[in-house]
């Protein structure tokens, strides 16, 4: 199934919440959303979910509009909120059946349907366990669960590591990665960015409602790290799986090329690391080079590949110890703080 | 075994919100404790009044041990079922798990149906409770087979508590908490007294007199009338965003004047007479009709017009059907422009409160103040929209109500008080209100009617005068788009 947001666009009184984003996303994939806080995230994702209406542009499900079919778009899409569940006096098999039986599933089906998601999110110990008395943790899950028991094609999750321990973000994880390889198209926004990018296909970046960035992953982090810059596509152009949105090449200011390079740390006999330092920094290609104790040293060397490779190879030739050796590259982070200003509306 | 898979059929077309609130009221601590005091106090009262009814053999002693068990019952729903309706949905709303339920194939109704019937059945479950007690306390003499009929009393008294509590908590702010748990004492307070006077009345054998029984019938259907404003009311809260709210409330508040008329027909057939006088009808269906005036004109102050793309959806394209659909919509200019349909229907009705009391001038001047309502209105609009002037409409309406009030004092003045010729008098009639409005004053009796009449005449200039400018700039832009997209697929819809 694929999810097309099309020029939306949502005004609060005076604010522009979101304004004119273009991007889309297909069943498989894992699309991480980040941004500021302020920027316009959940209500992105509110309209999304049908919750909230746009003020311009829509949402498209597989070319259905979810502003004018919102009641069959809710058939198709899963929405997990960055709030947990509330209720005090029900138990979580009750909760989830509550919205089986609101989803119209009936007798073995729904039976079989709060079974097959009460096994896949580990529930099954809680099962008779009254809401209030579960964790944060058990609350995601059972807010996960939630959002699946219908078995949607999309889910849409505002949010979903917030204020959880490791062990629990790691098994959201590998939640999410079973889904995607069930074919499920994954839409998150979290601010979890090192995380966001072990497991996203690809990221929308957005501040003050303004689309800076989107695409695959492998595209957005070759813009900041030298390579081919990705390719902006329409939203019904989309190639990869994963687009960003016409608008977005006109209003996102192009982050700025990053130059490569290497990270080396090298062992030298001790007292001798001074002179080192000095010799390396006579380079024309070294950036910096620092002490560590009075036997290391730590260089960054920065220029196009040839002349890295030769710098190196200068440094092997000199028959200094070398510790470690690394590839400078950003990281969805290092993208994220590169592009974005911190502005909030 | 088919009795049993009929019984799952029954659980599986039952409404989830109604299962999902049987299963919280009952998993809730504080109820099982209510209840569990309630059996014990009962048995405890009834031992009390058995021995007081051996040192004192008297006739009555189960009176009052029945208004005990009744009034410990109604309490005991409204705490459980009014206001733990209230509170649970107020929690609903600020957890937003409403919203996750919307999120699903409910619809608002359905959730509003739920949860009334959830304290429906709990009410039922409460006065169940009480059965065995009311049956001893009949035993205890005193009360005649008909005075069991009370409990049925107590029933729309306590569906509408439950309804405004539904309606109080759909809103999940706490302000409205605080307003609705004043008005419930306020209420408890004030319907206490009458509750017993009516208790009183039916235990003294007064069953039989059919005026007491016309009154609980009214109170019956006032109840209901107000019970469903308020289940309309908590939709129109729960609705989606720009949905079309208040669809469904501004259809029944133009439909109750009728409503009520249809509900008093045959009282007005049966009963008038002295006590009754056909007046009194009148009386009570102006009433209606002002109630519906001024929810309406309350609506048109706090509503904001929806032109979103969903309700062009559901919009009639005809050129009759738009219109109405403007007038119904959410947002204040159709509120308004209903308004006046409504005051007609008491004009209309004038007459038959005229023919029993043979005075012409009230139903004479109230027609004339109308008229000249709706012709100061339409002349303020032609004046505003055909005229290059640039004086907008709510100026020119200002300008004509002051003018036309004024002009008819001259010749008032000059003829010292007295209009001699009759053309004279009704053209000031139909040009000022204020005139009318003396006019009907020198009439005797009315009172009642007159200041309902300029209670809600002063509403209807008030929302004019104010509204105007709004109700042409909302109707120009009441344009509806040719929408076209792609529809879902019969599996995207679940069929």
């Amino acid at each position: 199934m694929k999810t097309e947001v099309r020029n939306l666009t949502r005004v609060f009184g005076r604010t522009v919440a979101v304004n004119d984003i273009s991007f889309s996303f297909e069943d498989g994939n894992i699309f991480g959303f980040i941004g500021p806080n302020g920027a316009g995230k959940t209500t992105t994702i509110r309209i999304m979910a049908t919750l909230d209406l746009a003020t311009s542009g829509d949402v498209f499900y597989d070319g259905v509009s979810a502003t004018l079919y919102p009641e069959a778009v809710r058939r198709v899409v899963g929405y997990m909120p960055d709030s947990l569940p509330g209720y005090k006096d029900i138990q979580v098999w009750e909760y989830l059946d509550f919205f089986a039986r609101s989803f119209g599933l009936k007798g073995a089906e729904r039976t079989r349907a709060l079974n097959d998601i009460v096994e896949f999110t580990n529930l099954g110990e809680l099962r008779n366990k009254f809401l209030f008395a579960l964790s944060k943790g058990m609350k995601q899950r059972v807010s996960l669960a939630r959002a699946l028991i219908h078995n949607p094609k999309v889910l849409i999750m505002d949010e979903p590591a917030a204020g959880l321990d490791p062990r629990a973000r790691h098994e959201l994880r590998t939640l999410l990665k079973i889904l995607a390889e069930q074919k499920k198209a994954i839409f998150l926004s979290s601010h979890i960015l090192s995380e966001l990018q072990d497991i996203c296909d690809g990221a929308v970046i957005i501040e003050q409602g303004r689309l800076l960035s989107a695409g695959t992953l492998n595209d957005l982090l070759s813009q900041v790290n030298g390579g081919t810059p990705a390719p902006v596509q329409t939203p019904t152009g989309g190639t990869d799986g994963l687009s960003g949105g016409a608008s977005a090449a006109a209003a996102a200011p192009q982050p700025q090329t990053a130059p490569k390079g290497v990270s080396i740390t090298l062992k030298t006999p001790r007292g001798e690391a001074e002179p080192v330092r000095l010799k390396l920094l006579e380079h024309p290609l070294t950036r910096s080079a620092d002490l560590f104790d009075d036997d290391e040293v730590h260089a960054v060397i920065e220029g196009s590949d040839t002349e890295v490779s030769r710098a190196v190879g200068t440094v092997f030739a000199a028959g200094l110890t070398v510790l470690s050796f690394t590839r400078n590259q950003m990281g969805l982070e290092e993208l994220f703080m590169k592009i974005t200003q911190g502005k909030v509306q | 075994m088919s009795s049993l898979s009929s019984l799952r059929n029954i659980g599986e077309s039952l409404n989830p919100v109604f299962i999902k609130e049987m299963r919280q009221y009952f998993q809730n601590r504080r109820m099982l404790v209510f209840m569990g005091v309630l059996l014990i106090a009962q048995f405890i009262c009834a031992l009390f009044f058995s021995s007081a009814m051996k040192f004192d053999a008297s006739d009555d002693s189960g009176v009052g041990f029945f208004l005990l068990i009744i009034f410990a019952g109604a309490i005991l729903s409204i705490l459980i079922c009014a206001i733990g309706a209230e509170q649970r949905f107020a929690e609903e709303r600020s957890d937003k798990e409403l919203n996750y339920a919307m999120l699903t194939t409910l619809n608002p109704a359905s959730i509003i149906w739920g949860k009334l019937a959830g304290a429906m059945v709990m009410i039922l479950c409460i006065f169940s409770m009480l059965l065995p007690f009311l049956t001893a306390a009949y035993f205890m003499r005193g009360i005649s087979a008909a005075s069991l009929l009370l409990t049925l009393y107590i029933f729309p008294v306590l569906v509408l508590n439950t309804l405004a509590g539904i309606f109080a908590g759909a809103f999940g702010q706490k302000w409205i908490t605080i307003l609705y748990f004043i008005g419930i004492i306020n209420f408890g307070l004030g319907i206490t007294p009458v509750a017993f006077s009516i208790a009183e009345d039916l235990m003294e054998s007064n069953a039989t007199d059919p005026e007491f029984w016309i009154a609980l019938l009214i109170e019956y259907k006032v109840a209901f009338l107000i019970g469903v404003l308020f289940f309309l009311l908590a939709l129109a809260v729960v609705s989606p965003p720009k949905s079309n709210r208040f669809f469904a409330t501004k259809i029944y508040l133009f439909a109750l004047p009728f409503l009520t008329l249809i509900l008093i027909a045959p009282y007005y057939i049966i009963f008038a007479g002295p006590s009754y006088p056909p007046e009194m009808f009148y009386v009570v269906e102006f009433l209606a009709c002002a109630f519906s005036i001024v929810v309406l004109a309350v609506l048109a102050l706090f509503e904001t017009p929806t032109n979103s793309i969903r309700v062009y959806m559901k919009c009639p394209r005809g050129f009759i059907g738009r219109r109405l659909h403007f007038l119904f919509s959410s947002g204040f200019s159709g509120s308004v422009g209903l308004i006046f349909p409504i005051l007609t229907i008491p004009a209309a009705l004038a007459p038959l409160a005229e023919l029993s009391v043979k005075e012409t001038e009230v139903a004479c001047g109230f027609l004339c103040i109308l008229m000249s309502f709706l012709g100061y209105v339409i002349l303020s609009l032609i004046l505003s929209w055909r005229t290059r002037l640039s004086a907008p409409a709510w100026l020119w309406t200002i300008i004509l109500v002051v003018t036309g009030n004024i002009l008819p004092w001259i010749p008032v003045a000059v003829n010292e008080g007295e209009l001699d010729s009759e053309p004279l008098r009704v053209a000031c009639m139909l040009l000022s209100q204020t005139y009318s409005l003396m006019e009907i004053f020198d009439a005797p009796g009315k009172n009642l009617c007159i200041t309902a009449l300029i209670i809600s005449s002063a509403i209807t200039v008030g929302l004019f005068l104010l509204l105007l400018p709004a109700i042409n700039k909302a109707f120009r832009q009441h344009r509806y788009p040719e929408i076209t997209a792609k529809p879902p697929t019969k599996e995207m819809l679940g069929k």
